[in-house]
C-alpha cells in the first residue's frame, strides 16, 4: 500500500508542475485548434468528390480528426526529453538516489502531467472543436465504455516507447536524433495524422507487428464503433501486451543502461 | 565495526578524443580513439559509525566520484565497497532508504513546487510514518529556520534558502549515513555557519555518521576531527586534523598593534632571546612569525606585554590551506 502511495505521489507532482505553466498551456491550445482546422479544409477538399474514402465519410472522419489530436495532447509525455536532459546534465543523479523504480517513476510523473492534461487541454479542445466542425459522439455499444480504458492504456504503452528512447542517453549521452526519430514514427504510425487504412496493404501488415496503431489508430476505431467486438477486445489485449513486453524490455534495458553511466560535472 | 568500508578502489572513465580538423571528424565516425582517464586510484578506508570525516582534494582529484560511487550512483571499475553492508551499485534501492545526500550543487526539491510539496513527497518515497516526518519537520523548521520558506517554489528561493531546505530533505528519514557535497559552495558565512551547526547536532543527537567534501576548509575545521585527503586519484593522507596540521605547519603568526610607534632595533632588543621572524606594514602594527616547536607563543606574548604597551593581539592559527598547498607539493604519502 505505501509503494502504491509513492507512485500516486509523483502524479500528484507531475500535475502540480504543470499547474504552475498553465498560461502556457493556453497557448499550445491554439495551436492545436489550428491543426484541426487544417485538417478540416483538407479533408472538405478531399472528400468533394467522394462519399467513402479507405473506409471513412467526412464525418468520420472530423470525428477521427478532433477526437485524435486532443487525445493527443492526453498520451503525449515529456519521458524521453526529461531523461535525456537529466542525463545530459547530470541532474539524472538525484533521480538515481530514490529509493524507486525509475521507470514507473516516470510513468506516474508523466501520468499526472496527462491529468492535468486532459483537464486543461483535451476536454476544452473537445468542446470547443466539436461547436466548429461535425464531431460525433462515441458509437456502437462499447465505444463509451471502452474508448476511456483504451486510452489510458494509450498513454502507458507511449509512456513505455517513450522510456526506452530516454535511455538512449544513459548509451549515446544525447539522444535527441534518436527522440526526433521516434516522434516521427509515433506521428505518422500512431494514425494521429492520418488512419492507417489510407496506407498501402503491406504497411498495414508490417503496423500489425509494432506497437505504434495502437497508441491512435484502435482507440479511436473503437471511438468510432468501426470494429466488431471481437476486434475490439482483440484490441484492448494487444495494448496490454505491448505495455508488459515495453515495460519489462525497460527494466532490461535499465540494468545495462545504469551501469553506462557517466555523471557529468559537480 | 566500520559502517562504510572502501577497499582498493579504482574508477576509470573512458574519454573520447577527437581528431582537429575536417578530415579528422571523419576519422572519428569510423574509428574513435579512446582515452582511459583513472579518476580513483586505489583507495582504501574505513569508517565508523558517528564519525564525521572531511574529504578533500583540489578540483579534479576524485573527490566527487568517491562519493557518487559510495552513494551508488557510479559502478566502479574494480574494488569493493560496503556501506552498512550493503554493496551500494548493486543494492541500490535498499542502499539509498539507509542515506542522505546533499550536492550543493543540484537540488533534490521541484523547482517549480513549493518545498512543503517535495518534502511530503519524500515522506511517501521513504514510507516515513506521519508522526516521525511532522517530528522532524518541526525540529528542522526551528533550527535551519525554514519554517517561511516551505510555501514559496523552489525557483523563487535563494541558494542559502535552497540549501537549508535541501539540508532538511535529505534527512527526513533519519538516514544512518550522510553524504555531503560542496554543501556551503556559494553561501554567505552567515548560512554556512548555520548549517554547520545543523550537521554538528545531527551528528551529535542521532550519532550520523557524515561525510563531508568541500574546497572551504574551515567547514572541515568546524566539522570533522578526521580528514582524508586524495590527489591525482589516490590517497595521500588519512588521519586526524590536528597532526596534520602540526605535521605540515608549525610556523605560527602573532599580530600585535602597539599604542606607540616602534621601530624595528627597538623590537629586536626587546625580543633578542626569542627565534623570532618581524613584519611590519606601518610601526603601530607588526606582525611576528615563529615556530611553535622552538617556542611557545605565550612567551613571546608575556615578554611584548611585560616591556611594551600593546593595544591589541591576535594569534592566527595554521591555515589549513597552508596545509594542503604543503602537502600536495610534497605530492607523497604522509603517514599520519
Amino acid at each position: 500500500m505505501n509503494r502504491l502511495a509513492k507512485y500516486w505521489a509523483f502524479m500528484r507532482m507531475g500535475y502540480l508542475t504543470y499547474l504552475a505553466y498553465r498560461f502556457q498551456v493556453l497557448m499550445s491550445f491554439v495551436s492545436y485548434l489550428l491543426i484541426i482546422a487544417l485538417n478540416y479544409f483538407l479533408w472538405k477538399a478531399v472528400f468533394a468528390k467522394h462519399q467513402v474514402i479507405a473506409g471513412f465519410t467526412m464525418e468520420q472522419m472530423m470525428t477521427y480528426v478532433v477526437i485524435g489530436w486532443s487525445a493527443r495532447t492526453f498520451f503525449a509525455n515529456r519521458i524521453d526529453r526529461m531523461i535525456g536532459d537529466a542525463v545530459r546534465d547530470g541532474s539524472i543523479a538525484m533521480d538515481l538516489l530514490k529509493p524507486t523504480n525509475f521507470q514507473l517513476y516516470h510513468y506516474f510523473r508523466a501520468f499526472g502531467r496527462a491529468v492535468f492534461m486532459f483537464l486543461f487541454m483535451t476536454l476544452p479542445i473537445i468542446i470547443v472543436a466539436s461547436m466548429i466542425f461535425p464531431v460525433s459522439l462515441p458509437s456502437g455499444k462499447l465505444g463509451p465504455y471502452l474508448f476511456p480504458l483504451s486510452v489510458i492504456l494509450s498513454f502507458f504503452l507511449h509512456a513505455g516507447i517513450s522510456y526506452l528512447t530516454g535511455l538512449v542517453a544513459f548509451f549515446t549521452r544525447n539522444n535527441e536524433g534518436v527522440l526526433r526519430f521516434k516522434q516521427l514514427l509515433v506521428e505518422v504510425f500512431s494514425g494521429v495524422m492520418i488512419p492507417i487504412t489510407f496506407f498501402p496493404d503491406w504497411v498495414q501488415k508490417v503496423l500489425f507487428w509494432l506497437p505504434f496503431k495502437y497508441i491512435a489508430y484502435a482507440p479511436l476505431r473503437i471511438y468510432l464503433g468501426m470494429e466488431p467486438l471481437s476486434k475490439v477486445h482483440q484490441g484492448v489485449l494487444l495494448q496490454i501486451m505491448w505495455i508488459v513486453i515495453i515495460y519489462l524490455t525497460g527494466q532490461i534495458v535499465w540494468h545495462y543502461a545504469i551501469k553506462r553511466l557517466e555523471i557529468q560535472g559537480g | 565495526m566500520p559502517i562504510i568500508e572502501v577497499n582498493e578502489l579504482v574508477k576509470n572513465f573512458r574519454t573520447f578524443r577527437r581528431r582537429s580538423g575536417l578530415w579528422g571528424s571523419f576519422k572519428d565516425l569510423v574509428n574513435r580513439k579512446y582515452e582511459i582517464v583513472r579518476a580513483v586510484d586505489h583507495i582504501s578506508f574505513s569508517i565508523e559509525p558517528g564519525e564525521v570525516v572531511g574529504y578533500i582534494g583540489a578540483n579534479g582529484a576524485g573527490k566527487s566520484t568517491t562519493i557518487k560511487m559510495l552513494t551508488g550512483i557510479l559502478v566502479p571499475t574494480s574494488g569493493g565497497i560496503r556501506v552498512q553492508g550493503l554493496v551500494p551499485y548493486k543494492q541500490r534501492y535498499q542502499h539509498v532508504k539507509q542515506i542522505g545526500v546533499v550536492f550543493g550543487q543540484r537540488t533534490q526539491l521541484w523547482w517549480d513546487i513549493a518545498v512543503i510539496e517535495a518534502l511530503r513527497l519524500l515522506q511517501k518515497i521513504y514510507e516515513i510514518p506521519k508522526a516521525d516526518f511532522e517530528a522532524r519537520l518541526k525540529k528542522f523548521e526551528e533550527v535551519l529556520g525554514i519554517a517561511d520558506l516551505l510555501n514559496i517554489p523552489v525557483r523563487k528561493l535563494s541558494l542559502g534558502q535552497r540549501m537549508r531546505c535541501d539540508l532538511a530533505a535529505s534527512l527526513l528519514h533519519n538516514p544512518p549515513v550522510l553524504f555531503l557535497d560542496e554543501p556551503t559552495i556559494g553561501l554567505d558565512i552567515a548560512v554556512k555557519s548555520s548549517i554547520r551547526d545543523f550537521i554538528k547536532e545531527i551528528n551529535r543527537e542521532y550519532n550520523t555518521t557524515v561525510i563531508l567534501t568541500t574546497h572551504d576548509l574551515s567547514d572541515i575545521e568546524h566539522l570533522c576531527r578526521r580528514v582524508i585527503m586524495i590527489d591525482h586519484g589516490r590517497l595521500i593522507y588519512d588521519g586526524d586534523l590536528k597532526s596534520l596540521k602540526d605535521r605540515a605547519v608549525g610556523r605560527r603568526r602573532l599580530l600585535v598593534d602597539f599604542i606607540l610607534p616602534i621601530e624595528r632595533p627597538g623590537l629586536e632588543k626587546v625580543l633578542a632571546e626569542y627565534p623570532v621572524e618581524m613584519e611590519s606594514s606601518n610601526p603601530f602594527h607588526w606582525e611576528f612569525i615563529f615556530d611553535r616547536k622552538k617556542v611557545a607563543a605565550p612567551e613571546i606574548i608575556g615578554q611584548l606585554l611585560s616591556k611594551l604597551e600593546v593595544r591589541d593581539l591576535e594569534l592566527e592559527n595554521p591555515k589549513i590551506e597552508d596545509v594542503v598547498r604543503e602537502i600536495y607539493t610534497q605530492g607523497r604519502q604522509v603517514k599520519p
